[in-house]
């Protein structure tokens, strides 16, 4: 097993609509020691459903229980322009709180509305990954169109599509931005799919992402350790990559 | 501890639609098992769910001959249009194929029949006397026909597939209520969820399933190596619960 494994995009939390059974931080610290992921990038159930505000304070306390073991992203809500513009700066002076997410499903908008430009503006001023929800066609086209307006920012499209006309789509988009990346959260994991997404994507621009506690991280994790792909590439898919996206972004001023 | 896999959700053939990294030879589904320590798999053919069960469930006698670590399950239906055999003729067709556990795929878009028993229900009741057990993908028919279904056949061994990671509100209490429900575990994906629920109801109603030639079958094999439960708990669910159910069997 690789030497660092950090799982991208992972939430925390109860959730309205299902049972999460291993919700809470504990429980996801013992699913990582389990399969040996060191580091997980969380934002809260409640942020993309609920209370934007105690929400993201649900995932402060995560970072602040387990320092150095969870990453942080803020969810952005852009229904609250105003709130998030005072919350921003403020989540990001802790150093534990590393990326932005954006769920423009469960917020029922779309990448393109005004109101996510500030958060846009602020990755990109700071070098920070913005993980999104991307699930169709209409989503990679904004992220291709964003990614080349704010270079500085790094985007993520979280699930690489979903479905694999999208997942192809995706991969266009990816190959040609040096910053935009695609994770491997799925819950239809299908069958050497990995192996897929390396030869249209390259490995150096897949990260693992599981969508832990949502979903269960073995399966995913299980299905790269089993990829025919050659070690180096596994290794830069389980941590390499997301790593130096981390160590590339700029500490906000305090 | 090395745990015996015996997979109880596979499928062979040619589909319509594929997606890359999938296959559909028995040779490449014997490679893959191979490669990811899988034993032994039931299996059933996709021209009898995508085409004619009566004529799909024929092929895998020759292809199951070859391979003893393959185990033939058919696609089963009602009887009534004359297209498919009526119980007591499948009865003895199923006995004579060494026949292992039926599917159904009722749905509007697949099979498009009634489970109900004015439709199936000499279908069903065969299946239960002879304790075949009887595999549904849970958006053949949704949650509320299951619980008709495990009512009305109690001696009916029914394994819920493709529950996916949602689905706990009705498990639990399916479980609580039914002795004779099964679960399979390839999308049932909620985060410790499988501990969680062998907490409450045990392990011994917990199949190991890949889904393959569709989903993932290396993630699938890692997913129960690494359950968080004793090495006796893990066996059953790998291979364990499905000897037992087919060693159940009366036909």
């Amino acid at each position: 097993m690789s030497n660092m494994i950090i799982d991208c995009h992972c939430h925390l939390g109860r959730y309205f609509n299902f049972n999460v059974p291993g919700h809470s931080p504990a429980d996801m610290i013992k699913s990582m020691d389990n399969i040996s992921v060191s580091r997980a990038c969380i934002s809260a159930h409640m942020t993309l459903t609920s209370d934007i505000e105690p929400g993201n304070e649900e995932m402060l306390g995560a970072v602040s229980l387990f320092p150095g073991r969870f990453v942080g992203f803020f969810t952005f809500n852009p229904h609250y322009p105003e709130l998030m513009g005072s919350l921003m700066p403020e989540y990001f002076k802790n150093k534990g709180v590393r990326g932005i997410k954006i769920h423009q499903g469960t917020h029922m908008t779309s990448l393109m509305n005004p109101d996510y430009r500030a958060c846009y503006s602020f990755a990109d001023k700071y070098r920070l990954p913005v993980l999104i929800h991307t699930w169709d066609g209409e989503t990679i086209e904004g992220i291709r169109e964003l990614s080349s307006e704010y270079t500085g920012a790094v985007f993520i499209m979280g699930h690489f599509g979903a479905a694999p006309a999208n997942m192809k789509k995706a991969a266009d988009v990816i190959k040609t931005r040096n910053n935009v990346f695609g994770d491997t959260a799925l819950s239809m994991m299908m069958e050497r799919n990995i192996e897929w997404l390396v030869e249209i994507a390259g490995a150096d621009k897949v990260l693992y992402g599981t969508d832990m506690p949502f979903i269960d991280p073995r399966a995913c994790l299980g299905r790269i350790l089993g990829a025919h792909i050659s070690v180096p590439d596994r290794e830069r898919i389980l941590g390499m990559n997301f790593n130096e996206i981390l160590e590339n972004v700029k500490d906000h001023e305090n | 501890m090395a745990l015996d896999f015996f997979d109880c959700n596979c499928c062979i053939g040619r589909s319509a639609v594929t997606n890359p990294g999938s296959f559909y030879a028995t040779d490449e589904l014997v490679s893959r098992m191979s490669d990811y320590g899988i034993g032994r798999a039931l299996i059933y053919h996709t021209i009898a769910r995508d085409h004619s069960p009566a004529e799909g469930n024929l092929l895998l006698s020759d292809i199951t001959r070859d391979n003893p670590s393959l185990i033939p399950v058919w696609v089963v239906m009602p009887h009534h249009t004359g297209e498919f055999p009526a119980p007591d003729e499948l009865e003895g067709q199923m006995r004579k194929n060494s026949v292992k556990a039926a599917r159904i795929f009722p749905s509007a878009g697949r099979h498009n029949f009634s489970i109900k028993p004015y439709s199936a229900g000499s279908l069903l009741e065969m299946l239960a006397q002879n304790r075949i057990p009887l595999f549904i993908d849970i958006y053949e028919t949704g949650w509320e026909s299951i619980d008709m279904l495990l009512a009305a056949y109690r001696d009916l061994p029914v394994v819920l597939c493709n529950t996916g990671y949602r689905g706990d509100r009705y498990i639990y209490p399916l479980m609580e209520t039914y002795g004779n429900v099964y679960l399979e575990t390839s999308r049932y994906l909620s985060h410790l969820g499988i501990e969680a629920l062998c907490k409450k109801e045990g392990s011994d109603r917990i199949l190991f399933g890949s889904g393959m030639p569709v989903y993932t079958g290396a993630g699938a094999v890692f997913y129960i190596s690494k359950l968080m439960l004793e090495d006796k708990d893990k066996q059953m669910i790998a291979s364990g619960n499905l000897e037992r159910l087919i060693g159940d069997i009366r036909l």
